[in-house]
């Protein structure tokens, strides 16, 4: 199982859009960002037989994207497993 | 509410990038962020792959990797991490790693044509030292070859050089780096007298303008296009300027986007140098005080062999001696490239070069080029990085913050090992050459070790003729990559063993050169590798290796950033590292196995001790006691190296090398570097490290502690403290289009491999993303020859052929007569077809230039 975070860099008048075309992605949530600096945080997880990466790489052909860079990777095998803490 | 450990890793993902961009979220989407890390021991390391020299965080739980972050700490990345660093914990997992050591036998022993076998590491050394002594012993010192990597370790490296040169008495080492670096570094000596850009990264923020000459930095070096981008988008009036022989990824964001024909850079280059002339735009005051203007000779030939008519036309082949000119001879030399002839060779429109020639022009524009491979895999290589230099010194453009001509690096350690430790056939540590005697001398005390040990280049020490084994003259010493190959096939050089590459699919012209050299039924091939690459398939003994963080190592990047890591994990198997293996088949081999007696009548008691007794046995390599390795926060790390070895092997080798940069009185300053436990404490220091302090730009007063007070700029490496302008031509390339081979091939890479792809292709995502190698053509081109989009296709070049896939709305967009073929792909040996052209000065293969025909599959 993989989740990543991801960095998209893009041009800030297509910023909207990018965003748009990114969220309709398997496994991508956008979470906000910076317009003016062009800049998007987003997440990706494996979804289905399509793995994190097959859609990272995909970044790269959305119009407006100059650039995706990896910030984390996690790819244990325990993800589901549930974990029991206290939250504050 | 029921919380699963992806809430946990998730809010930790989505700070970490919010922290890197700068940018602020809700608390919400971050609140568990803290809790995420539990069991996971994170530690820094070094990235595997390219030149950028990106610090990323590993985390490991129960011996394995798990996860991985770039670094926030980090200088160089600043907590970014490029796709291909998702791979990273993959590319230890591939299910078809190399655990054992494997032989060709038959019926129980060695046989050139037999199958691999596994054996024990004591068979395999025990067979591979009598090959090596018996080829050593009738062949004289190229007989033996070592062919190693700037993916070596800096340690790695250091340990083959003393083997190879000190101990087998041999300079038949060299790197992969020779196709990759070999004419960035003949341009640094020849210009600057030391190797290694002035400037470093941190140009990427105080730079105004950009240009990129032959690099695709979006696909090659994402983490630099990304500080780039982030520049052009913020900084007024930042402008970026591309130059290619066809459109890529970087064209999205270039200002000034120009596809040029192949080999006119060296016109562009010309042009820019004349049009700051004729209009008196040049730095007087610069140029009076810190430039000796040079030529260089011309028409040079191409690097083919002896019996090529395009050798035997050449009037000076291969010479590449400077002499001494005025700055009128020069002004004169570059006034023909006007921008009409310069226009009119590169096809690159008149308005697109008169604004690029403008922002080298204006002295209130701080320019930063940036090349890689189209310079240097150039038959013109070292030509065309001294006209990019020339351009900046005539503007004093240059070891300043934003002014900087820059060579950016494929390797992760082509700087850090195979330049700065020098694993080049001509080198020694620390800028050394072999063809200086007192050089040699200088290392050979470092390493206690009798005068005239060293072969030198000439094979003379004192004016007198070395000893062989062989009892025989030394001769010449010196053989470069693409000659080995040659010399394998010829039955010259009977050994060789590649380590960390797979010089089998790297190397140009495979059909004539590489594989009939490598099945020489004379020879006997080792090859060190994690997987079972194009070269490990064609070997006779491959040897299965620890790779990157299953041990403790070091790197040194394109900004002269020197970076170690801890060893995070176990190889899997027998797998044991690099230098273990170096060390270790050492003592497979007696000294008077390869040294003359009168060279062991200087240090007789040496007569009866093997190499790994006198090359790291030496009381300096084996100095430092095994400790265990812990950070400083109290985790706790293996070092099977040292707990085979019995002593800090990696300390000792880092240590011993510190002789010939870091102390007082050795030939040649300016690379100093801080001692071995400090590395382990920061990320990274730019050498030259003086007191502790890094260096940011070279050879200017007030950044550079070498440069003497109320001097300015002192370009130290040259006796002078002067720079040197070079001056040279347009010529064209070896093999262009003709009527039958009407098309040029240019090869490289893409994002999603790394080099030849033994690493990433074997991560199933990768593989997908880009399975096969394709044909990047023009669709013009594809109709012309009645070929749609996906048909297959063949690639014919008077060497050879492939067969491939036609893609005529890929990223990458030829012009029309040029085709772009990555090189990756194991199926698909796109090498087949290139010719093994090099640049007669550096001696690195020009991959991006030769002539094909595509006809249907």
């Amino acid at each position: 199982m993989n989740l990543c975070s991801v960095v998209v860099h893009a041009r800030p008048e297509k910023i909207s859009q990018v965003e748009h075309n990114l969220a309709e992605l398997p496994g991508v949530e956008v979470h906000g960002g910076s317009q003016d600096e062009g800049k998007l945080i987003v997440t990706v997880e494996d979804e289905g037989e399509i793995s994190a990466a097959d859609t990272m790489m995909s970044f790269n052909s959305v119009d407006g994207v100059i650039s995706a860079t990896l910030i984390y990777h996690y790819g244990g095998d325990d993800l589901d497993e549930e974990v029991i803490r206290e939250v504050n | 509410m029921k919380l699963t450990r992806r809430d946990f890793i998730k809010s930790n993902a989505i700070a970490a990038a919010a922290t890197t961009a700068g940018v602020t979220l809700p608390v919400a989407k971050t609140a568990l962020a803290a809790d995420a890390q539990e069991g996971v021991r994170w530690d820094k390391a070094a990235c595997r792959y390219c030149g950028t020299g990106c610090s990323v965080l590993m985390g490991v739980k129960d011996g394995k990797v798990v996860a991985s972050q770039g670094d926030p700490d980090a200088p160089v990345n600043k907590g970014l991490n490029c796709i291909k660093g998702y791979f990273l914990p993959k590319i230890l997992y591939g299910e078809d790693r190399l655990t054992k050591p494997l032989l060709r036998k038959k019926n129980g022993v060695y046989d050139k044509n037999g199958d691999f076998e596994p054996v024990s590491w004591e068979e395999a050394f025990t067979t591979m030292a009598e090959k090596w002594v018996a080829a050593r012993k009738a062949k004289g010192p190229k007989g033996v070859g070592m062919f190693g990597s700037g993916q070596w370790t800096v340690w790695e490296g250091y340990a083959a050089s003393k083997f190879m040169k000190a101990g087998m008495r041999s300079n038949s080492l060299e790197p992969n780096a020779r196709h990759c670096m070999a004419s960035a570094v003949g341009a640094f000596m020849r210009g600057f007298g030391i190797d290694e850009p002035m400037g470093c990264y941190d140009d990427l923020e105080h730079a105004d303008v950009f240009v990129l000459w032959g690099a695709n930095m979006a696909e090659m070096h994402p983490i630099l296009w990304s500080r780039l981008t982030d520049t052009r988008l913020t900084k007024p009036g930042c402008e970026v300027h591309v130059l290619s022989t066809f459109e890529h990824r970087c064209f999205e964001l270039g200002d000034n986007n120009m596809v040029f024909e192949p080999q006119t850079d060296l016109a562009i280059l010309n042009y820019i140098a004349n049009y700051i002339i004729q209009n008196k735009a040049y730095n007087k005051d610069f140029i009076d005080k810190h430039v000796n203007f040079t030529k260089t000779p011309t028409d040079i030939g191409y690097g083919l062999r002896d019996n090529d008519p395009r050798e035997k036309a050449a009037k000076n082949r291969n010479k590449g001696k400077l002499s001494k000119i005025s700055f009128e001879e020069y002004a004169k030399s570059v006034e023909p490239y006007t921008l009409e002839h310069a226009s009119k060779l590169s096809k690159v429109p008149k308005d697109q070069l008169l604004r690029l020639a403008k922002v080298y022009a204006d002295p209130n524009k701080k320019v930063a080029s940036y090349w890689t491979m189209g310079f240097n895999q150039h038959t013109r290589g070292v030509w065309v990085n001294g006209l990019c230099y020339n351009v900046h010194l005539l503007m004093g453009k240059i070891s300043e913050p934003g002014n900087s001509p820059f060579s950016l690096t494929g390797q992760p350690s082509a700087c850090g090992t195979a330049r700065e430790v020098g694993t080049f056939t001509h080198r020694l540590p620390a800028d050394l050459v072999t063809k200086k005697d007192a050089h040699c001398k200088f290392a050979e005390k470092v390493w206690k070790l009798p005068a005239g040990t060293i072969p030198r280049a000439n094979g003379k020490t004192d004016d007198a003729d070395q000893t062989d084994i062989s009892g025989k003259p030394m001769g010449k010493t010196l053989i470069h990559a693409v000659a080995m190959h040659r010399a394998l096939k010829d039955g010259k050089m009977n050994c060789f063993w590649v380590q960390c590459n797979n010089n089998m699919q790297a190397a140009a012209n495979m059909n004539d050169e590489s594989y009939p050299g490598w099945r020489n039924p004379d020879n006997f091939i080792a090859v060190t590798d994690p997987y079972p690459t194009v070269s490990a398939q064609a070997a006779d003994l491959v040897l299965p290796t620890a790779m990157w963080i299953e041990k403790e190592g070091a790197y040194g990047n394109a900004e002269r950033r020197t970076q170690f890591w801890r060893q995070q994990v176990k190889a899997p198997g027998e797998a044991k590292s690099d230098v273990w293996q170096i060390m270790e088949f050492s003592k497979y081999i007696k000294v008077k196995d390869v040294w003359p007696e009168d060279l062991i009548a200087k240090m007789p008691e040496y007569a009866d001790k093997t190499l790994y007794d006198v090359l790291y046995a030496n009381g300096q390599v084996d100095k430092f006691p095994v400790e265990q390795v812990t950070d400083s926060r109290g985790n706790k790390y293996d070092n099977d190296e040292s707990a085979h070895f019995g002593y800090y092997v990696q300390k000792g080798l880092f240590e011993e090398y510190r002789l010939f940069n870091s102390v007082e009185g050795i030939p040649k300053k300016g690379h100093e570097m801080a001692d071995f436990d400090t590395y382990h404490k920061v990320r990274g220091l730019r050498w030259p490290v003086i007191d502790g302090k890094e260096t940011l730009w070279r050879f200017r007063e007030g950044y550079d502690p070498h440069v003497a007070k109320g001097s300015d700029v002192q370009f130290y490496g040259k006796p002078d403290n002067k720079a040197n302008i070079i001056t040279a031509p347009y010529e064209p390339a070896a093999e262009p289009p003709d009527k039958e081979y009407d098309l040029w091939l240019c090869t490289g890479r893409v994002l999603e491999h790394w080099h030849s792809g033994s690493m990433t292709r074997r991560v199933p995502e990768l593989y997908r993303a880009v399975p096969d190698a394709v044909v990047f053509m023009h669709k013009n081109d594809a109709k012309k020859r009645r070929l749609r989009n996906g048909a297959m296709c063949k690639v014919i070049s008077r060497r050879g052929e492939i067969t491939a896939r036609v893609e005529t709305r890929g990223r990458n967009k030829p012009p029309e007569g040029l085709i772009f073929v990555p090189w990756f792909d194991a199926g698909r040996l796109i090498n087949k077809v290139t010719l093994d052209q090099t640049d007669p000065l550096s001696k690195e293969t020009d991959y991006k230039k030769c002539a094909v025909k595509i006809t249907k599959a």
